[in-house]
């Protein structure tokens, strides 16, 4: 759910910029250190980023007959992590405001903490607490997917409903207007994204099992047990 | 798609104006579209700019009107809320909704215009870059700005994945699609998914042959970027005088409203 150009008025686009950018920062401080200690490191995070880009483009099969497209943040958060994830979908927000036009430049802040911080982080925690919690593998990755996805588009609603409080000034009345609007599409959407997500793992998993163990995805005894549970 | 807006970004007669110059002209007039009180500045800028493609990059104006109508698309849900939600002064129409009464007011229709206004702008603005831009231009200026290295090189690696990959994506599409792998909508979720993970797993691949590949021609951590053409003195002086104009335009029109 992207906030177009020219749609969030000043000082919004200004504080979101202020918001995430020391999630984007941190994260580039990370990838540096990565690329110094492996160089092998750098062509990975480029195809991983490349790989967000062309699966957020992809259309999905449609539910409700708008255009829908997975945000594919929430998949990048659980193979590579918060931080990466949130570089990555700052690059990906980049090329999609200038090669597509989808965003923005001024509202880019804005974007990227609800789909590069906000989800993806989400995502990132679900993971890893229901993967402690010892449930199920592909129920924890529908979960963490389809929930980054909720709490992307109520962020965008919350970021729309502070810049226009309705004619009350009430915040909160205008952010159910929103968030009621963006849910009759984003909400079919994100539940299938949660099933497309357990689907992927399903089959990258019968595949290439070892990706997973090397990107600590799963531990190598939970990879053995999935595994088992497959053939 | 994406070939086809860098074919044009190519192919055009602003392709031979610097990137810097058309840079600061995106990020001036975007910055003037954001901030402008009325819907004039960025009204003008939208028609101006998508005039300039239309004109001298030999962008088809139909192309450009398809392009443009699906962010607009997007825009005009959002607008829609902020005009029913907000807003003093006179009531211009009013309907009722499962029970609750629903008003436009000129206050929340002037502000939804205004947006949507702000948005054809700032869209024109960013198509303006995207059609006579090619991106490894903007790379080149990037790494001038002192940006982290780092960052500029993923970005470049990033940017060469995205056709690699979307056309693998389209050839596994066709594939599947040959074999009505979308019929019906639990297929069309499974095929879905197939293509995500072998995606996936291709572009690993693809990531561990391209250490190899790059290793194979002494890769040493940096990656060679082109200079940028120089800045012209009259494109300079123009392309300022066009913003000037239109920062005035912003000021001079900032009390004017559609309605």
């Amino acid at each position: 759910m992207h906030i177009m150009e020219g749609f969030l008025p000043h000082p919004w686009w200004e504080i979101w910029f202020l918001a995430s950018a020391p999630f984007v920062i941190y994260g580039v401080s990370r990838i540096n250190q990565m690329t110094r200690e492996r160089r092998e490191a750098l062509p990975l995070l480029a195809v991983a980023g490349a790989f967000v880009f062309v699966l957020s483009s992809l259309k999905l099969p449609s539910v409700t007959g708008s255009c829908s497209h997975p945000t594919g943040t929430g998949i990048g958060a659980i193979l590579f992590g918060t931080w990466i994830t949130s570089v990555l979908a700052a690059i990906v927000l980049i090329y999609q405001a200038v090669f597509l036009a989808h965003g923005g430049l001024s509202t880019l802040g804005a974007n990227v903490f609800s789909m590069g911080v906000a989800g993806p982080a989400a995502a990132y925690l679900i993971y890893r607490a229901s993967s402690r919690a010892g449930l199920n593998f592909y129920l924890g990755v529908f979960a963490a997917t389809a929930v980054a996805d909720m709490i992307t588009y109520l962020v965008t609603a919350m970021q729309l409903a502070l810049a226009f409080p309705s004619s009350s000034g009430s915040v909160l009345e205008s952010f159910w207007a929103f968030s009621a609007v963006f849910s009759l599409t984003q909400l079919p959407l994100a539940l299938l994204e949660g099933v497309v997500a357990a689907l992927m793992f399903k089959y990258i998993l019968q595949l290439r099992g070892d990706v997973l163990l090397r990107l600590n995805v799963l531990s190598e005894s939970a990879l053995g047990r999935l595994r088992e549970g497959l053939s | 798609m994406h070939d086809m807006l860098e074919m044009y970004a190519y192919s055009g007669r602003l392709s031979e104006v610097s990137a810097s110059l058309k840079l600061l002209v995106v990020l001036g007039s975007v910055l003037i579209c954001v901030s402008s009180p009325g819907p004039l500045a960025p009204m003008l800028i939208g028609i101006t700019l998508a005039g300039s493609v239309v004109a001298w990059s030999r962008v088809p104006a139909g192309v450009f009107i398809r392009i443009l109508l699906i962010p607009l698309s997007f825009a005009l849900l959002s607008a829609i809320v902020v005009m029913l939600m907000g807003g003093t002064g006179e009531t211009l129409f009013s309907f009722s909704l499962a029970g609750h009464g629903v008003a436009v007011r000129k206050g929340g229709a002037d502000l939804g215009l205004l947006l949507l206004s702000r948005t054809f702008g700032g869209t024109c603005s960013m198509l303006f870059l995207a059609l006579t831009t090619p991106m490894m231009e903007v790379f080149s200026i990037l790494a001038a700005c002192k940006m982290p290295q780092g960052l500029v090189e993923l970005s470049m690696l990033i940017y060469r994945y995205i056709f690699v990959l979307l056309e693998e994506a389209s050839l596994i599409h066709s594939a599947q699609n040959m074999r009505l792998g979308y019929a019906g909508l639990a297929g069309a979720i499974r095929s879905f998914s197939i293509l995500g993970s072998v995606l996936f797993l291709r572009s690993w691949e693809k990531g561990e042959a391209l250490i190899t590949t790059m290793d194979a021609r002494c890769y040493s951590g940096r990656l060679a970027l082109a200079t940028t053409m120089p800045i012209s003195g009259p494109g300079l002086a123009a392309a300022l005088a066009y913003l000037l104009v239109m920062a005035s335009v912003a000021w001079l029109g900032r009390d004017v409203t559609l309605i």
